[in-house]
């Protein structure tokens, strides 16, 4: 997904920003005619979030101070809040200067072609609609619900592997459910599947 | 109101060991509201019957003389097989909401949309480390992705749900397997070519999140080690995408600095000056709890997002960690990560 840590520092001063620039810009796309009212609804509803994190954090900045922090916290004679604020343009300034100063030719990575068409083992599908298999079941054992937690128990409907040796397979935590009905199972036909492409499988 | 983008989608799940959630997943695409044409399972040699479970639903499974080695590996595996105008990914362990795959697709009406993604909601809230994601996701996803998506440059198409246009995924080479996060290297890769990506939060998928330290250990770690891989791989193309550019270098600079202050400055002033300054641990709750409130009341899960803004705090710190320790390994030893290891 992703990395960093959200909340803390630059990343959400930044944001704070970009969404309070948001109905500036929404503003000059309006006056081009690239605007709509759906766009406009999403700007007010970030600006709104956006004052709202601003004025708790300002709220905080207040409060704190006067409630357990000793009130000289300065850096320099200078605000620590304003520090950071100073801070965050400069810092913004420097990338972006970066940014301009490095050479604009972009080096795009190496497409690389297409993956050559690997063998592979394909086990054909079954032909029962999906509605039909709510549940999943390994020839004459069943998943335990805790490990399928969506699946209903009471209409396993699933997969018959009789026949197909499961050696070497790690059913932990599979049990056998000696007690179940007969079921009406659907069949993986392993009849045109090459041998030896399977032995790590079953 | 339903929107009919034209064309056919092929569903991609990449499976290793997943015999737990893999019939949720495939059963989530069939009871889509509009199901993909076909459903793709890649049994990257898993040993737990994963690849009969998936077969046994319907889905087509393949499965690669060898394991791939990464999630990328898998899906470019079964990107050779795709005939279709549309490519979906979506992990082995989540499940989508049924109109996932109906509400993303308007986003490639706009021709120069070559990715898009979605809402991410952890699908089990109940440990400290699930909560914490929660937090994280209804936080960032609610506010930040929000707002990169309307200066258009969403910083990744996220990899457990996203849909791509085939031509342009080709023309990207598939997915990267030079980094630990094949959907950064990717989306950053679409925007070098000139291509957007969007972001839909009214398409929800709910993946399985990493439930103790370990699993969340190695995920983070990945995440961490392929910020700063992307970042190098990338900045050349990043410098000439400004708002890019920017949302990367802040976050950059929170992954550093703001690691530092959690696990050095913070500590250290606590001990030397006051104790007050450990309030900085949980200086910014009032701007955290905002959006995280608000998307979660919107959500119909107030009571939920409120009890688990504590463990959003206790996982940061340990983001930091390992933010600071990829850090060091990736840019300043030159060891980088290459073992893709799972963690969910």
């Amino acid at each position: 997904m992703g990395a960093g840590i959200p909340g803390t520092g630059m990343a959400t001063l930044f944001y704070l920003v970009c969404a309070v620039l948001m109905p500036l810009r929404e503003l000059v796309l309006t006056l081009q005619g690239r605007s709509s009212w759906a766009r406009w609804r999403l700007v007010c509803r970030h600006l709104l979030l956006a004052l709202a994190m601003g004025g708790s954090a300002v709220a905080t900045f207040w409060f704190l101070p006067r409630a357990v922090l000793p009130p000289d916290l300065t850096i320099g004679g200078v605000s620590s809040l304003a520090v950071t604020v100073v801070l965050f343009v400069a810092y913004l300034v420097v990338a972006n200067l970066v940014a301009v100063l490095v050479p604009r030719s972009v080096q795009l990575p190496t497409p690389k072609l297409p993956t050559p068409k690997l063998p592979a083992t394909q086990l054909p599908a079954t032909q029962l609609p999906a509605t039909q298999l709510p549940a999943t079941q390994l020839a004459g054992t069943q998943l335990l619900p805790t490990q399928l937690p969506t699946a209903r128990a009471a209409d396993p409907v699933g997969v018959d592997l009789t026949g197909v040796d499961l050696t070497g397979v790690d059913l932990t935590g599979v049990r056998r459910d000696v007690d179940g009905p007969a079921l009406p199972l659907a069949t993986i036909d392993l009849t045109d599947v090459p041998a030896d492409s399977l032995e790590s499988a079953v | 109101m339903r929107h009919d983008i034209g064309g056919t989608v092929t569903a991609i799940v990449p499976a290793y060991n997943e015999a737990e959630h893999i019939a949720d997943t495939v059963r989530s695409l069939q009871e889509q509201v509009r199901p993909p044409d076909q459903i793709i399972v890649v049994d990257d040699h898993s040993d737990d019957g994963t690849g009969p479970i998936a077969a046994g639903l319907g889905a087509t499974v393949l499965r690669p003389l060898s394991n791939t080695g990464s999630k990328a590996g898998a899906q470019n595996f079964a990107l050779d097989h795709v005939t279709t105008d549309y490519v979906m990914v979506l992990d082995a362990d989540t499940t989508l909401a049924a109109d996932a795959i109906e509400k993303t697709m308007p986003a490639f009406e706009d021709e120069r949309v070559a990715a898009a993604c979605g809402f991410v909601v952890p699908r089990q809230v109940r440990s400290i480390w699930e909560r914490g994601r929660y937090v994280e996701y209804l936080f960032a996803l609610g506010f930040h992705k929000q707002v990169q998506d309307y200066y258009g440059r969403p910083l990744i198409s996220s990899g457990c749900f996203s849909v791509y246009r085939t031509g342009p995924l080709r023309q990207a080479g598939g997915w990267g397997q030079r980094t630990m996060a094949e959907d950064m290297d990717l989306t950053w890769t679409l925007y070098e070519l000139g291509y957007r990506v969007r972001f839909v939060p009214e398409a929800v998928s709910y993946p399985v999140e990493p439930n103790d330290l370990s699993l969340m250990r190695k995920q983070l770690k990945r995440w961490s080690h392929a910020f700063f891989q992307n970042a190098r791989v990338h900045w050349r193309g990043l410098v000439t995408m400004p708002y890019l550019f920017s949302a990367v270098a802040v976050g950059l600079s929170d992954a550093i600095l703001a690691s530092v202050v959690l696990l050095a400055l913070l500590p250290v002033l606590a001990v030397l000056v006051s104790p007050l300054f450990l309030l900085g641990y949980v200086i910014d709750l009032p701007v955290v709890a905002v959006p995280v409130l608000v998307v979660g009341a919107r959500r119909g899960e107030l009571v939920r997002a409120a009890t688990s803004i504590p463990a959003f705090f206790v996982l940061r710190v340990v983001n930091a960690c390992l933010l600071l320790k990829a850090l060091v390994l990736e840019v300043f030893l030159r060891r980088p990560l290459t073992v893709y290891e799972k963690g969910h």
